[in-house]
């Protein structure tokens, strides 16, 4: 039943027959053949016309097909009026002006010293109001300054933060676990926000990418031990923030 | 064109030797004042000239190690090369303030190596574990 | 047209000599016995367009292998669309589908596009969404209206401040409050420094979508000085959280608007750079100009906005139709385009870049010193000065991080211009801390339904133009 072969091939027969009798229907024909080189007959849409090709009508400038246009005297529009010669457009065309403008632009740029920053040894200017790695800082006499108001859990977004408490033997509130999970955390800096002791501070590490995932969840020591290291970086943004603050 | 100027110049203020040493690290001929090292050895330089280094590029760390990282960077000296403080930490009367005596000495991050990070409970168990005792039959 | 599908149905006729005459003496009678094996040959008599207009009585017979898109086998049942008469050869002789994939690196994201063709030829574009749906309405009723922004930046994820100002805007409505002068001047800046931030990204990967690599460099460049200064201000390269309900988060920096000053002066030359690149080349025209074309009709039938109903000439905006925080103060122009094309949008884009900047020229003069958030500490948190010394200040502290604020009833639809379009907040209060219910009206949604109608009949090369020039981001087409 496979009728493909001779189809094909009584397709091509037919166009050649049929191609130098019109030369008007020749660059329509020529179209109808890039569109469809194989014959493809079962899938010819019968409901919608709107699926069967339509690149002939869609791209008249490359076929070079134009209907021309009167006004309402009669007379052809001119539709070139006004615009550039066709002697300017074929210099255009045949000198690449606007290629040779634009690589000129790449040209200027390549003699401008390049503004890649070499990444570990320069870096990126950042501010004081960077959000990047959190820490629980200590009071200047070394106690720990989180009192596990939980106001930093209650405000988290993404509740990445896990907080629970206990009462010392000296009666002061201190927190057992102070968890955050650094995967969920979005870095919007409302904990920092939130804190009305500046306990979890959000500092300008960045570099703190992990192998693996659990090196991701936080626990309150490395959170304190974070802030240990850091303090004076983070003491000294606080500072230069305080006034917007 | 621009950069071949600027290593040829770079080569000549820095020698050969540490120009070579330069490409094998920063990959850029770079020359500027020293203006300190931290404890670790990492040297920061800086070159303020606007027609010599573009801004951004004003402030560079030349690390002392060989399997070099971006946190080996301690953090005074990350606000400084990040452009957040303006001076260096040694001539920083805040951050020379704001260092505790407890400030704890920094560790590069040590992921991938068995001194990384592994999270833990910080709590006390919340379910005791039944430990049956059985009294011994009179 | 009538002239190609009469030739087109002469071709085909007569490139099937033998089967012709056959069908057409079966013609009557597989009209009324439809059997199997004539079934082929009916197949034959319908696929030329000219004797299937001529004969509606075989409308009826049709089989599954006679219509070839998905649209046209719904209500048919699965036996009749799996039963195969013909050969394994014949069932071939359909049109590729192909999947414009998720990976695809010219589908900004994860659209999933199946695309129907016809040789080279798009006959029809189905976009499947949803691969980035992180159910954010949802999530937004669970959260109190402070921790619901951080939402806005992760929508748009090209466009961050100007989400929260659409969500800030909502709920100071229905909040009835009037923000401070500075805190609308620092909007605006920041919501046109944003629009460039957008339109940059837009267009240069729509330009290195269709193979123009160097200007995206370029714009990467300013993109950068911009992240920096939504870095200074916000404390994030992308996702702010800066703009609030009530105001901003911060006072400008010292120096920033210096910068930002220092930083316009030049730009206007770096867009001269990309357009003289860009603009008037030919792969490029050849690649835009008379791609994707809008009508005005069909632009608005579809409810597009911003620069995609601008480019088929119609002059909407929202900043001028129904001004929001000092648009009303400042001059600029709404670039209209003119043929709805690819091309034209381009240079609405690029224009309205220029408008913006003249935007943020007239900002850095009229911006006045003052307040950067309303004085109600019940809606927004006091100075951290006076919340630690005062009582009254560190309860209202207390109050609004655990509890949030108590909106009242209500509800409001407000739209603001985004940089894609109109992009809106339908928020419902029902007098509690959360919203009950938030919707988001995404610019880039409508636009991406319309992408069927646009690349009908286009190239698949011409897709890709048609997806950049839609300027989607997933962030907000799947919210």
């Amino acid at each position: 039943m496979s009728f493909a072969r001779p189809r094909v091939f009584a397709g091509l027969q037919h166009r050649l027959v049929l191609a130098p009798r019109s030369s008007v229907t020749r660059s329509q024909l020529l179209a109808y053949r890039l569109l469809s080189t194989s014959s493809n007959r079962h899938a010819q849409h019968v409901q919608k016309p709107e699926l069967t090709s339509d690149l002939t009508n869609r791209t008249p400038h490359r076929h070079g097909v134009s209907t021309p246009q009167y006004d309402p005297q009669g007379n052809e529009i001119d539709p070139y009026k006004g615009g550039p010669s066709a002697i300017d457009k074929a210099v255009h065309i045949f000198f690449f002006t606007e290629i040779i403008r634009g690589m000129w632009i790449v040209l200027e740029n390549f003699f401008r010293p390049p503004y890649t920053i070499m990444y570990p040894f320069e870096k990126g200017p950042l501010s004081p109001r960077f959000r990047g790695e959190h820490a629980l800082r200590r009071y200047p006499s070394g106690e720990e300054r989180c009192i596990a108001c939980k106001l930093c859990e209650a405000i988290c977004p993404a509740q990445a933060i896990t907080i629970e408490s206990e009462a010392r033997v000296d009666g002061s509130r201190k927190t057992t676990r102070y968890d955050i999970d650094m995967t969920k955390c979005i870095y919007c800096g409302f904990c920092q926000e939130a804190c009305p002791v500046d306990a979890i501070v959000e500092t300008q590490n960045q570099e703190f990418s992990t192998e693996t995932r659990e090196e991701l969840l936080y626990n309150k020591e490395k959170l304190l031990a974070n802030g240990d290291r850091a303090e004076a970086e983070i003491a000294a943004n606080l500072y230069s923030e305080h006034v917007y603050r | 064109m621009v950069s071949l100027i600027r290593t040829v110049r770079n080569m000549q203020r820095v020698g050969l030797r540490e120009w070579w040493r330069q490409m094998q690290y920063i990959g850029d001929a770079k020359s500027g004042r020293l203006v300190g090292q931290d404890q670790f050895g990492n040297k920061y330089f800086e070159n303020l000239n606007p027609e010599e280094e573009i801004p951004g590029r004003h402030r560079w760390v030349d690390y002392s190690q060989h399997f070099y990282h971006a946190s080996q960077v301690p953090p005074e000296w990350h606000s400084w090369l990040q452009h957040i403080r303006q001076n260096p930490p040694a001539e920083d009367p805040v951050m020379q303030a704001s260092s505790p005596s407890w400030k704890a000495p920094w560790v590069e991050n040590l992921t991938g190596t068995r001194g990384a990070y592994r999270p833990y409970n910080t709590t006390t168990p919340k379910v005791q574990a039944w430990d049956p005792k059985t009294a011994p039959r009179s | 047209m009538a002239s190609s599908v009469l030739l087109r149905s002469i071709a085909r006729s007569g490139a099937t000599k033998s089967p012709i005459i056959s069908a057409a003496a079966a013609k009557g009678s597989v009209a009324s016995s439809a059997s199997t094996s004539t079934r082929s040959l009916k197949r034959n008599v319908s696929s030329s367009a000219g004797v299937r207009q001529a004969e509606p009585a075989a409308e009826q017979q049709k089989h599954s292998l006679d219509y070839h898109t998905v649209e046209d086998l719904h209500g048919m049942t699965a036996s009749e669309i799996l039963s195969e008469p013909t050969t394994r050869a014949g069932s071939k002789m359909r049109h590729f589908t192909v999947n414009f994939g998720p990976q695809h690196p010219a589908a900004h994201g994860v659209l999933r596009m199946i695309l129907e063709l016809n040789g080279e030829e798009i006959l029809r574009a189905d976009p499947h969404i949803g691969l980035l749906h992180r159910g954010t309405e949802k999530l937004i009723e669970y959260k109190t209206y402070t921790q619901a922004l951080p939402y806005f930046d992760r929508l748009d994820y090209v466009s961050m401040m100007t989400n929260e100002v659409c969500y800030s805007l909502a709920v100071e409505k229905l909040l009835n409050i009037q923000v401070p002068d500075r805190a609308q001047w620092i909007r605006t800046l920041f919501g046109e420094i944003t629009r460039i931030l957008n339109h940059l990204m837009a267009v240069l990967t729509h330009v290195m979508d269709v193979g123009g690599l160097t200007p995206f460099l370029w714009g990467f460049e300013e993109r950068e000085k911009l992240m920096e200064f939504y870095e200074r201000v916000s404390g994030a390269r992308l996702h702010a959280a800066y703009v609030r309900p009530g105001g901003v988060a911060y006072d400008l920096p010292h120096g920033l608007l210096e910068d930002i000053f220092k930083w316009a002066t030049q730009f206007a030359s770096r867009v001269d750079e990309i357009e003289e690149v860009v603009t008037g080349n030919r792969i490029w025209k050849e690649r835009t100009v008379g791609v994707g074309v809008v009508t005005a009709k069909q632009a608005l039938d579809y409810s597009f906005s911003g620069v995609m109903v601008r480019g088929s000439g119609i002059p909407w905006d929202l900043r001028k139709t129904q001004p929001y925080d000092k648009y009303s103060e400042v001059e600029f122009d709404v670039p209209v385009g003119k043929n709805g094309d690819c091309y034209d949008r381009y240079l609405c884009r690029v224009q309205e870049m220029r408008e913006s900047l003249s935007i943020i020229n007239q900002c850095l003069n009229k911006i006045t010193p003052g307040a950067v958030r309303v004085d109600d500490h019940k809606l927004v948190p006091p100075p951290r000065a006076s919340m630690k010394e005062s009582m009254e200040a560190l309860i209202h502290h207390f109050k609004i991080f655990s509890e949030g604020y108590s909106v009242p009833p209500g509800e409001t639809y407000s739209a603001i211009e985004a940089p894609k379009g109109e992009m809106a907040v339908y928020l419902v209060s029902d007098g509690t801390n959360r919203p009950y219910r938030c919707s988001i009206r995404a610019p880039g949604f409508a636009h991406l339904a319309g992408s069927d109608f646009m690349m009908r009949h286009h190239m698949l090369a011409d897709a890709v133009a048609i997806i950049g020039t839609m300027d989607l981001v997933f962030g907000e087409v799947d919210r």
